[in-house]
Order: C-alpha cells, then structure tokens, then sequence
C-alpha cells in the first residue's frame, strides 16, 4: 500500500475473510429483539377482545372439530392460517391465538430496513425505531390485527418490485405481485384498502418524480418494463397462491369466505362518517399517536420547505393522506388506525434523521453536541411541565359539568407550567445567542421525539396491558372484563371436580357463538349453544344472558359475572379530555356511563355441592 | 303522481337492481368482446345475459364445492372472479381499438341502454300496480326464492320438504336470491324485481340477437372482400345501415317480449262482443265455445282472469269428449301472469344461445376452445336453469356449426368429415356443459321417464293459428319470399326427402311404440284397457285415423315449412362444373333466420307425434315446453323476415306492391298481437285490482307480501324469521294443496323466510322427485294431520321428535282445517314465541 501522502509504501497485508457483524445488524437485531419483547410479553395475561374472539373462533373450529358452535368465517385469511397454526402446534390458549400475528408486528419494525438503498441508513432505522414505540401497533400486534400482515405483505411486495424495477428479474415482478394481491385478499377488508392506499401512493410519488436535467429521461424505460412485465403469470400466479393459502392447500376450502369477506367487507363498511365511534380509528389514532401526528407533520412541512422532500416522503404523505380520507368514508374500529401508522412513523423518522444531520452549512462552526445540550435542557423542561400539567389536566377533571371555575386546580401546578414556559422562552433566547436558532430547533425537536417516543410506548403499554379491560381506552371502548378470568378459573374448578380435570363439563351457553363467551367455553366439548332459557332445563351449569333465576326445572345457585364493558366518549365533556388524553385517566362520574354485558353462571345444587357422577340428580 | 310517490320509495331499489345487472354486464365485457369478436356489436347487447349468468354460475359452482358460504361476501368475491377471468381472456388477445369500437357501436349501445332502463322500469311500473304472489304457482317460487336466500350452502334446502335439498332447476333463482341479498330487498319484493328484470333483460337480449342478425351481413361482406376469395363480392350481400339493424332489433324484441297470440282478437273480443256458436266453436277454445249470455259492456266486465286463456288455446279432446289441458304459454303471458318459473327464467338466456349460435355462423372460422368453453357454460347454465332448454339449444349450436360449414366457400353441402366433426362438436359441448354443471346434475331427480307417443292429440290447426298467428304470418310471408329468391336453387327434392324421412321416422317411432305395448305387460294392460273404455278397437282405430285427418293440417303446413327450409338451405347444382361459391344464393344472416324458422317447426311437429313422459302422462308439459321455445326462435326468424322482405338491400327485392302487402301485413299482425298486451296490461293493473272501479287506493308497492297472507299470519312469520339463524331448523305448518286449491296459503314458512317446512304441496314434491317421493315424504301428511289433530300429547310428542320439529305455526291454515281447539294443547305445553292476533308460534323442546 502505498502512502499517498508521503510517497513511502508499506507492505500489502491481506485482510483475513473473517466472520464479523455489522454495527447495523447489531442495531436491527436490537430493534427486533425490543420489538418482540414488548409483543410478547404477558401475551397471555389478557382476556381475549370482543374484536379476537370471531376469529380465534374461527380458526380452532376448523382444526379442532370438537370445539362447541358452527363454523364461523374468518375475517381475514391470514390471521386464521396464523392462528390455526398455532392452535394445532401451541394449543387453544390466547398465547397461541396472538403469538404469531405478534411475531409479524415485530418483523414489521425491520420491514423499512429493506428499503436502504431508497431512504439511506439513516432514515430506515430511525423509520424502524419510530414504528418499535408506536403504540398503534403495538396494541395491534397483539391483539392480532389482520392490518399486521397487510402491512408486512405490502412492505414485502413494494420492496420486490422496486427489486425488479432494478434488476428485470421476473421473480420479483412474480413475488411483488404476489405479496400485494395478498396483502389486498388474504388480510381482510381493511388490508384491501390499505393495499389500494400504497398503490395509489406509490404510483403518484413515482408519476411525480422530477426527471434530473442530466438523466435520460425514463419514459421510453417504463414503456418498455411494460411490455416485458410477465404479466399473464402475474394474475395468474398470486391468484393461484391466494386460493392455496385461503384453503390452507385446499384442506379448508371454505376459508376462502375469508377472502370474499375481505371483498364484501368494503362494500358493506362503506358508509362515510358512519359507525357507533365517529371517526374511530382517527380518535385512535390521534389519542395514542399524537407524537408522530405532531412530528410527522412537522418534519414533512420542514422538509419540503427546503425542497428536501423527494419520492419517498411524497409517497409517505399521499399514504397519510388517502389513509385519512379512507377513515372519513368507512366504518372503523380502532384497528384501522394503521392505516397511518406507518407513514406517520416513516415522516417522524425522517425528521429525527434531519435533527441529527450535521450542519454543513459553509461557515457553520457550531459543535454538534450542542443541540444534544439544548435537547437535554428542553427534554427535563418537557418533564416537569408535564408533570405539573397532569395535575392541571387532574383538577380539570373533577370540575362539574359546565362549572370550569370550580376545578380544584391547585396554583403550584399552574404556577410551576408558567414558570416552565418562561424559562423555556428564556433559554431558547440564551440557546439562539450562544449558538443559532438551527441548532436549538434541533435539540427541541429531539427532545420532543424522544419525550413523545416514550409517553406514547407508555400509552401503548398501558392500554395493551395494565387497561386492556377499561373501556375508556380509544383502543377497546368495549373491552372484556377481567371477570372473564374468573370465570374461567370457576368453570374450570367445577370441570375439576366433576369429571377428574377434563373439560368433559356440559354446559349449556346461551350467548353468540362467536362472542367472547365462546371462546371461554372452547375446551369443553359437551357445552351447547341454545337461544332461550328453557331450552337449558335440566342442564347441570348454564350460563345465561339475561338477569334474574330462569326455570330450570330444579335448584340452582347462581353467580353474575360481567363479560364486556361498553363506554362511550359521546358524553365527556371538554374539561375531561386532557386528563383522558394525557393520562388515561377517567373519573368515576364519567366512568359511569358504561354499559355492561353480563353472564349469570348457573350451577345446579347437586353440582354446586360437588356430588359425584353417581350422585347427580 | 302515485307512480311518482312510487318512484320516490322505491325507486332506489330500481336503481340498484340496474345497477347490479349492468355491473353484471359491464364484468364479463370483456369476455365477451374476446369471445363474441365475430358478431358486429362484439357481444355489447348480449353482455349483461352473459354476465349475469357467469357471476352466478361461479358463485354457485363455488359455493357448491363448499368454497364459499351462500352470503353477499361470497357474490362480490364471485363478481370480481368474473371481472378478473373476463380482463385475462381481453388481455391476452389483440388489443381492440375503444374509441374506433365506440365509434362503430354508438347507436347500438346508446340504445341498448336506453331500451334495457325504458323495459325495465315499464315492467316494474307494471308490478307495481299488480304485485300479487299468490295464485299458480308464484307461491313455489317465492318459496325457492326464499329458500336460496337463507339456505346457508348449496344445495339449498327444499322449503317444503325439511330434511331435503331442492330437487328442482334451481339456477334461476340463485340469480334471484343474488340480486335480492345484495340489494336488500326482501324476497316478497325480488320476486317481483326479478319479473320485471327478466322482461327486460329478455327484451333486450333479443334485441341484440336481431340487430346482428341484420347488422351481419355488412360483416360478412366486408369479410369476403377482404379474402378476395372471390372477385366480388355477391350480390346478395347487402350492407344495412344500423338504422335498419336497430330498427329490425326493435321488432324483434316487440315480437318476443310484447306481442300476444290471437287469443285475445281472435277469441276473447268476439266472445264478449257478440260472436256466433258457430264461430267460437270453429276454434274450439277451452270454456270459450258457447256464445256468452251477456255482451260485455267494457274491459272491466270481461271474465275474470280472461288473460290466463291466451295459454290454453290448445284444447286436446279425447275420445270420451273429456279434456286433456295443454299449455301453450308465451312470453307476454308469463310476463303478465308475473310467472317467475325455469321457462321464463330462462328466456333471456335462451335468447344469449341464440346470439351465440349466430356467432358460430358469422365467426366463418370452426369455433376454437375458448370459444367452445363459453358456448359450453351457457349450454351448462341453461341445462341448470331450465333442462328443456338444453337439448335444443345444443342442437342449435351444432346446426350453426352445421350452417356455417354448408356456407364455407359456397359448398352448399356437407361432407362425411363434416358430419364427424359436428358431431364432435356436440360431444364437447354436451361434455363440457355436463362437467361444468355436475354438483347439479348429481343431486337432480327428474320426473321425465321416456318418450310416449302421441295417437289422440294432433294439433287442431286453427288452435294452432290462434296461437302463433303473429309469428306464422309473417315467417310464411318469409318463406315464400325465400321460395322466390330461391328460384330454381330451390332444392325441392331434398327438402321432399328430409320432410318424408322426418315423418317417417315419427311413424317408425309410433310403430316401435305399439310393438313395445304389445310386449310389455304394463303398456299393453294401460293400451287395452283405454280401448276397452273407449268403445273397442272398431271404435277406437277410425276415430284416431279420423283424428289424423281432420286434424292432419298442421302437421301438413309444418312439413311443408321443413321443405322450403331444406330446399333454400341445400340449393341445387344447375350442373357439376359449377363453381362452387354461386351456389349459395342467401347470406349468412338469412340461412340463419331460416334455421331458426326450422327449429321452430321441428319442435312444433314433435308433439304432434310424440311426448315425453313425466308425472301428467300427457303431451301438455311438451307441448308448453317446446313451443314456449318455438316463440323465441320464430320471433327472431320473424323480425328478421320482415327486414328481409322490406329492406335487404341488394337482395332481389318484391315489387312495391306486394311489399306494401307485406307492410300491411305486418300492420294487422302488430295491431292484433297487441291487443292482448295492451288488454291484459289494463286489466291486470287497473281491474283486476279494483283501481278501475275506485275500490282500491293501496299505495303502488313491488312488495307483494300483503298478497300473500293475512297480516296476523305475515306478522307472525316474520317474528320467526327474525328469531331464527340460519335455515337449520324445522317448522311444522299444515300441509297445503298445490297452487293452494281449496285452502288458505299454507308452508308460510317456507314461502316467506326459506325456513323448511315438513311438507307441503305434495303434488308438486311429487312431481319434482319422481319415483323417489314416496320414499322422502313417508308418511309426513298423516304424521302433520296427527300432530295438528291429536289431543294425545304422547303421540303428538313422537311426531315433533320423529322430524325434529323446532316450532310450529299455528295460524289461519291450520284453523282452517283443524279448528281453534287444536292449538290448545301447544298452548299448554310450549313456549309460545311469536303471537299476532290468531297466529302463533311455538317453540318445541326438542333436544333438551
């Protein structure tokens, strides 16, 4: 080797081909490792949703014929493959019906990693981070979203094309293809739609690409990628798999209504500012999202502002923005949030890559830490700001309806967010003079993204786990109580106690058989499904929709348990939402407004007295 | 302003259906474009038949694989199937020019549309002032409507036979259950929807077949230019403006849809205004043959349900003078009596055949396999919608096949290799259609048992003209026009040769006939003992020759027709170094015209010798078939006879003279045949309603369910319809007569929510299930008379467990019959869930 510099020459030393990890590895590594804990983790300790329980159902009637009720039809062809996987390997546990739908939420974080070469290091794994604390997709992943896959299928498809696009392998085209008519069939009717949305987006970011004064132009390059795009086999082929995985390689091939679900499912939840929550999955989206809404919009305003917003942000902000209209005009539940998830998360991202880039300005001479300086100061400011604002938001709260001057707002909490936003103001101007006004917009920014990256995984922990039975979260207004736990446990006794610990308990259920109920009463085979009460005569447990004794022909003992909670944000008033917002909190007159769907667990006396099977009367 | 508060309610139902049979359409487009390349339209009129077909057919073909559920997802799914496979054949072919098709096609699309909403919206107007579900037998289609509309998988559950899958052509009223699901309407109201749909769907079907028909021979003459297979092209060729083309369309969807028989003038009128004993009894009508007491003194007096006569003109008289009912229905009959049977759900797609068998003929090029498929799933959906259908129209295929080649390069003949490949062709077709249609053909028992020949019942030719009057005329006019231009091409000695072998190969079948009664014990027992009845063989041999006589006319006239068609199908050779391009001297479009002319006259004479066996033991089902089908093919072949008598250009034409003859012809036909549409109309909507006379101010509704039942009963039912999921349950209802003769609606049930009844209309169940009924029904109507009559709770007990019984009604039917007493033990021991005014409902306990 030869140092130019010096003009000496060194001996060239081969360097040994050894086996060594990126720096980049180790961070994906450590992206998914983060992502997959925070899925999996007390998985099971949930109660399964009102939302699940259809198509958890679903799937383990299919593998496992003895389960009580008829068949159901599944909402989403992958998430019944998914779950009945599961089922068939793990058992009939909520673990196994969310495992993995939860795997593939947390191979989502690394789904921007295949786009290095478009967005550049930087950006795909900031774009990952941003995706590991967001709390939409957390709360999505584990609950077993069929959105999930659309997004992983989707992520797959347009990486394969933009693959083919690069190289004219028609196995990409093929495989590109394939994974969007997935994504667009096999993921249920909002997975159609989210698919329809990336279409669309992709296709105006590229239409809109400016054409380099240096660079041929590449019109004459499309037309012919037309012509040599395999296109017969590219409707054949995906087809073909669609059909194959819906019937489970025709093993089920009924599981093809899931597609025709998908389908159907447009038209039938096509109804513009329609549904029992207006606008639900924005309210969710909003509620849980509020760092990347603010961010994200930020950082696309800033970006094209200096003309740096290229294909790639164009194609997240047309996503965004579809993904909003297409929440105005169907009925949404909060799953459908994610149909902003992601470029919310993509924009957030490529902000963060902004506020860290270096200033090479000519002339600049300001040291990079400073902005990490300004980002601390701003960031403890952030912190006792808002914790003086959580007992101002508290205060508001308690105060009656229509009676805001009788908040028992306490003056430290008031006192100490004007003292913050003054010094706040104050060191921005000490910030601007002893550095510029670039670098302090950098450390605030900074400090916001990372105070919102947290508070919003807080968020998205809380309502996925600590409150999943609250129905004032955004993400369950009808939430399964932990009733049904107990409930479990004492069906669960009795079947201990009648037939030696196997499920061989006959129960008579009278509820849906897609409900949640059902899926409590799935081990025991010999449980039945009936429509009035009478029909239950005689039964040695009964549970029963409806309230007060029904004449089973005998004495029985009985024992109320609350199945689901329903609560509507139609009632709170304006003085309640920062405290809801901010930290998830309700007070117990407003909580109060929430309906609840109970069971009455009826044991029969020879039962409930633990009579043996000769014993029964 | 009652049509306008109407259109108001319920005209966005309207336009849901239309939207949906366009969408139907507008998905199979491009199938069809590829498909259907060789007519002049490219398919455009005959798309929303195929689409509507092709939709249903996959989602029926899916759902009975147990692919998908019987739910609106799966029909959306089905409907994006066929958009996909129909933008896969487009796609894979040469790509067509749009704005040049458009160019090309602007006036016929124009119209189509405008005539599809115009014939549509006219029809429904129509049901919406008579939306009556009751009466013949609307009440077994609403009930299979309902059926397919809550039955969860297919088959659909038979809802007057629990326990069963329809045993039944079931196709049509998947398409209307498909409609009905997505649009939301209740099947009290698709009934009527589908009528109205089927009117137009049909008209302008027919509409397309005769605009190519017309619009063909520019094709076809553009086509041979373009070969240069010969010098010039010939003369007889003609380029009509697609004003003629649209205009000939027009009349044929008058002749199909619109026109009535001479029932109506020949008949009715003079029978109310007057006409002598003598004059009604030359025609010999049913009920019609004594001069009426009284002249009527408007339409309002006329006999109630007059109209229903125009489908029994044909009155066989046996030897005994008793009567064997023969129905001879037409399309404006069953669209004015609203029948929503396989015959007329399968109208607009026997016209699709049609069209298709002028593609084969006009695509001069053997059908390849594309084709061939799509010719075979029509075929298919046919066969499911209405069985009759089947064989004709394969016979049709093939005689366009058979057409196309005698037209190939002049030949005027067919060769062995031809006979063999047509052959093949029919093979596949049938093969195909078969396969396609299996998961049908596996679970259907049909009630047809054979051939019987016909010694008793010849054709009465004056029935005959009163029936296809319209028609006749002007396919006479027609012929001989066609005689003319023949001239010495005229192949009289083949045309005599097939006519003879035609009749005797009816003859050798009687024959075969009489050796087999004289063999088989059954037959000859039934044989003598008819002769016996009737007065012995020295009584019974000179009336049936006499018979054969006297009412030897119309098999005269038909044979006679079989020649002329023969004869300018196969001209003659002046001499063997003729060039083989002169000899044929009729375009394509007019060869196909007469082969439609001689289908016709091969299904009419058919029953004139022979019938096929079924439950009636009679010709009646053969001959309503037969010549229900024998209208459509007529009302083309006619539509397309006039344009060729009036206007072929290039053509030799008449003199002015007796074209003026023929146009007046055609003005006395028009104005006789609309008599009965026009009278029927007015009477159906306005007095047979009591609108007329003030006696009725019921808002306009195309929901008839208030004709259905009573409103306690209608409540009732409706309570258990909402209560029920699914169809897996049995309800126990009083068994009624068929066509509910002598008793309140019975199986409500299942007529209004597809919920299975444990038997009802057994007249019919037999009918459909043939030999096998006695093994299905058991003894269900003793075991009903016994849970309803029984005071015995034990006995009645056994029966609701014997069936599974999930709940019984007990409403105006069953009062009817049982008494009021009856219901007092369910009252007593069941769980009363539904109760309105006197009809009830009760849960039984089965199972606990």
């Amino acid at each position: 080797m030869q140092n130019v510099m010096s003009g000496e020459t060194h001996e060239a030393h081969p360097v040994a081909a050894g086996w060594s990890v990126s720096y980049g590895t180790l961070v994906a590594i450590g992206l998914f490792a983060l992502a997959l804990a925070l899925r999996l983790i007390a998985l099971d300790a949930i109660p399964m949703a009102v939302r699940e329980s259809p198509d958890a159902l679903a799937a383990l009637r299919a593998v496992v014929p003895h389960t009580p009720g008829g068949s159901l039809t599944a909402s989403s062809a992958a998430v019944f493959l998914a779950q009945a996987s599961a089922f068939m390997t793990m058992g009939s546990s909520e673990f196994a019906a969310r495992f993995v739908t939860a795997l593939a939420g947390a191979c989502l974080v690394l789904t921007p990693l295949l786009f290095q070469r478009k967005l550049g290091t930087s950006w795909a794994f900031a774009f990952g981070l941003a995706l590991v604390f967001s709390p939409t997709l957390l709360l999505a992943s584990r609950q077993s979203a069929p959105l999930i896959w659309a997004l992983v299928l989707n992520a797959v498809g347009l990486w394969a094309l933009m693959c083919y696009r690069e190289t004219a392998h028609n196995g990409y085209a093929l495989g590109g293809v394939t994974s969007l008519v997935a994504a667009a069939l096999l993921t249920g009717w909002d997975g159609l739609i989210l698919t329809v949305i990336v279409l669309i987006a992709t296709f105006l970011a590229l239409r809109e690409r400016p054409e380099p004064a240096d660079e041929p132009v590449e019109a004459d390059r499309d037309e012919a990628e037309t012509h040599r795009f395999p296109w017969v086999a590219a409707v054949l082929v995906p087809l073909g798999v669609v059909a194959v995985a819906a019937t489970a390689f025709m093993l089920y091939p009924a599981g093809l209504n899931a597609v025709a679900a998908a389908v159907g499912g447009v038209a039938e939840r096509f109804s513009p500012l329609g549904g029992p929550v207006l606008l639900h999955a924005l309210l969710a989206s909003v509620f849980y999202e509020t760092a990347a809404w603010l961010l994200g919009l930020i950082g696309f305003g800033v970006l094209a502002r200096r003309g740096l917003a290229g294909p790639a942000e164009r194609f997240l902000i047309v996503w965004l923005g579809l993904g909003v209209l297409a929440s105005l005009f169907f009925v949404t539940g909060p799953e459908q949030s994610l149909w902003v998830t992601v470029p919310l998360a993509g924009l957030a991202g490529r902000l963060l890559v902004e506020l860290l880039r270096a200033d090479d300005r000519p002339g600049a001479w300001i040291p990079y830490r400073a902005r990490f300086i300004a980002a601390l100061v701003t960031g403890a400011l952030l912190l006792i700001f808002s914790l003086a604002f959580q007992s101002f938001a508290r205060a508001l709260a308690q105060a009656p309806a229509g009676q805001l001057s009788a908040a028992p707002v306490d003056a430290t909490s008031v006192i100490l967010m004007a003292v913050m936003a003054l010094f706040a103001g104050v060191i921005a101007v000490l910030g601007t003079n002893l550095w510029d006004r670039h670098t302090v917009w950098c450390g605030v920014g900074l400090a916001f993204i990372v105070f919102g990256g947290f508070a919003s995984l807080g968020s998205g922990w809380l309502a996925s786990v600590h409150l999943a039975e609250d129905p004032t979260e955004p993400w369950h207004f009808t939430a399964t109580d932990n009733d049904t736990i107990l409930l479990s446990a004492t069906l669960k006794q009795l079947a201990d106690r009648q037939s030696g610990g196997l499920p061989e308990l006959p129960i008579a259920v009278q509820g849906a058989q897609n409900g949640v109920l059902a899926w409590l009463v799935r081990d025991y085979r010999f449980a039945r499904f009936v429509q009035d009460a009478r029909e239950a005569a005689g039964a040695e447990v009964f549970l029963a929709e409806t309230a007060g004794q029904p004449d089973l022909g005998g004495p029985f003992v009985g024992q109320s348990f609350t199945l689901t909670r329903t609560w509507s944000p139609r009632g709170l008033s304006l003085n309640e939402v920062p405290a809801w917002w901010g930290q998830h909190m309700m007070y117990p007159g407003a909580r109060a407004a929430t309906f609840d769907t109970l069971t009455q667990l009826w044991v029969r006396q020879d039962i409930y007295d633990g009579a043996g099977p000769g014993e029964r009367g | 302003m009652s049509i306008l508060d109407w259109l108001a309610r319920e005209g966005g139902m309207l336009l849901i259906w239309w939207a949906l049979v366009t969408l139907a359409g507008l998905a199979a487009l491009p199938l069809v474009w590829r498909v259907l390349g060789g007519l002049p339209d490219r398919g455009y009129t005959l798309a929303r038949a195929a689409g509507v077909l092709l939709v249903a057919f996959i989602y029926w073909l899916l759902a009975s694989l147990g692919f998908l559920r019987n739910s609106t997802d799966g029909m959306v799914l089905a409907w994006v199937l066929t958009g996909v496979i129909a933008l896969g054949a487009w796609t894979s072919g040469r790509r067509m020019n749009l704005r040049d098709y458009w160019k090309e096609n602007r006036a016929v699309i124009i119209s189509a549309e405008v005539l599809f909403a115009v014939l549509f919206v006219a029809w429904a107007v129509v049901r919406a002032y008579q939306n009556g579900l009751s009466a013949t037998e609307k009440p077994m289609e609403l009930a299979f409507i309902s059926a397919v509309m809550r039955s969860d998988q297919f088959p659909p559950n038979d809802p007057w036979m629990a326990g069963y899958s329809i045993s039944y052509y079931y196709f049509g009223y998947v398409m209307a259950a498909m409609l009905g699901l997505l649009s939301g309407a209740p099947s009290t109201m698709t009934f009527n929807l589908m009528v109205a749909m089927l009117f137009a769907l049909t008209g302008l079907t027919v509409f397309g077949v005769g605009y190519n028909l017309v619009r063909g021979n520019a094709l076809t003459r553009l086509r041979v230019l373009a070969a240069g297979a010969v010098g010039q092209a010939p003369a007889f060729l003609s380029v009509p403006g697609r004003r003629a083309a649209i205009l000939t369309g027009l009349l044929a969807m008058l002749m199909v849809v619109i026109l009535g028989n001479f029932q109506a003038p020949l008949i009715e009128v003079p029978y109310n205004y007057g006409a002598s004993t003598e004059y009604l009894q030359f025609f010999g009508a049913n009920e019609r043959s004594e001069q009426r007491l009284t002249t009527a003194t408007g339409l309002d007096s006329w006999e109630y349900w007059w109209f229903f006569r125009g489908a029994r003109v044909l009155n066989d008289l046996n030897l005994d003078g008793g009567r064997s009912e023969v129905i001879d229905e037409f399309p404006q009959f069953s669209f004015l009596l609203a029948d929503a049977h396989p015959h007329v759900l399968a109208l607009p797609f026997a016209a699709l055949a049609i069209g298709l068998a002028l593609h084969i003929l006009l695509r001069a090029r053997a059908p390849n396999l594309r084709e061939t498929v799509f010719y075979a799933a029509v075929l298919g959906g046919l066969v499911f919608l209405n069985t009759w259908d089947g064989p004709i129209y394969l016979a049709l295929f093939v005689g366009a096949e058979a057409l196309r080649r005698l037209m190939d390069k002049g030949k005027g003949r067919l060769n062995k290799g031809d006979i063999g490949e047509l052959l093949l062709f029919g093979v596949l077709l049938i093969g195909l259609a078969g396969v396609m249609v299996l998961p049908f053909l596996i679970s259907f028992r049909s009630q047809l048992g054979g051939v019987l020949p016909n010694f008793l019942h010849p054709t009465w030719f004056p029935q005959f003209f009163v029936m296809f009057g319209p028609l006749l005329l002007l396919v006479t006019g027609f012929l001989i026009v066609e005689i003319w231009r023949g001239g010495r091409r005229m192949n009289w000695p083949v045309g005599l040769l097939t006519a003879f072998i035609l009749v005797g190969l009816l003859v050798v079948a009687l024959m075969v006939f009489v050796i087999l009664g004289s063999v088989s014990p059954d037959l000859s027992r039934s044989a003598l003992g008819f002769v016996e009845a009737n007065g012995g063989w020295g009584a019974v041999l000179p009336a049936l020759l006499n018979k054969r006589v006297t009412h030897g006319l119309t098999a005269l006239l038909l044979l006679a027709g079989i020649v002329v068609v023969v004869a300018r199908l196969f001209p003659r050779r002046r001499n063997t170094d003729e060039p083989a391009a002169s000899i044929i001297t009729f375009s394509p479009s007019a060869g196909f015209a007469l082969l439609l002319v001689g289908a016709g006259i091969v299904l009419t004479l058919t029953p004139e010798f022979v019938y096929l066996r079924d439950n009636f033991g009679t010709r009646m089902n053969t001959v309503f078939k037969f010549y229900y089908q024998a209208w459509l093919l007529w009302g083309v072949a006619a539509a397309y006879g006039v344009y060729s008598v009036l206007a072929e250009a290039r053509a030799p034409q008449l003199r002015l003279g007796w074209r003026a003859a023929y146009v007046a012809l055609l003005v006395a036909v028009l104005a006789l045949g609309l008599v009965y549409p026009v009278a029927g109309v007015y009477w159906r909507t306005q007095v047979e309603t009591g609108r007329a006379g003030g006696f009725n101010d019921e808002p306009l509704t195309l929901d008839g369910a208030s004709s259905v039942a009573s409103p306690d009963d209608l409540a009732a039912i409706a309570c258990l319809a909402a209560l029920v999921q699914g169809d897996d349950v049995v309800v126990a209802e009083r068994v009624g007569n068929s066509y509910d003769g002598g008793n309140p609606p019975s199986g409500l049930a299942g007529r209004l929510a597809g919920l299975p009844n444990v038997l009802n209309w057994p007249g019919h169940e037999g009918q459909w299930r043939g030999p096998t009924y006695g093994i299905v029904a058991g003894s269900r109507e003793q075991d009903l008379d016994t849970l309803f009559a029984e005071q015995n709770w034990a006995a009645v007990t056994d029966v609701i467990n014997r069936y599974g019984i999930d709940y019984i009604v007990f409403g105006t039917a069953e009062r009817d019959k049982y008494g009021p007493d009856a219901e007092l033990k369910f009252r007593d021991r069941l769980p009363l869930l539904c109760d309105f005014g006197g009809s009830r409902v009760y849960r039984t306990t089965t199972g606990m």
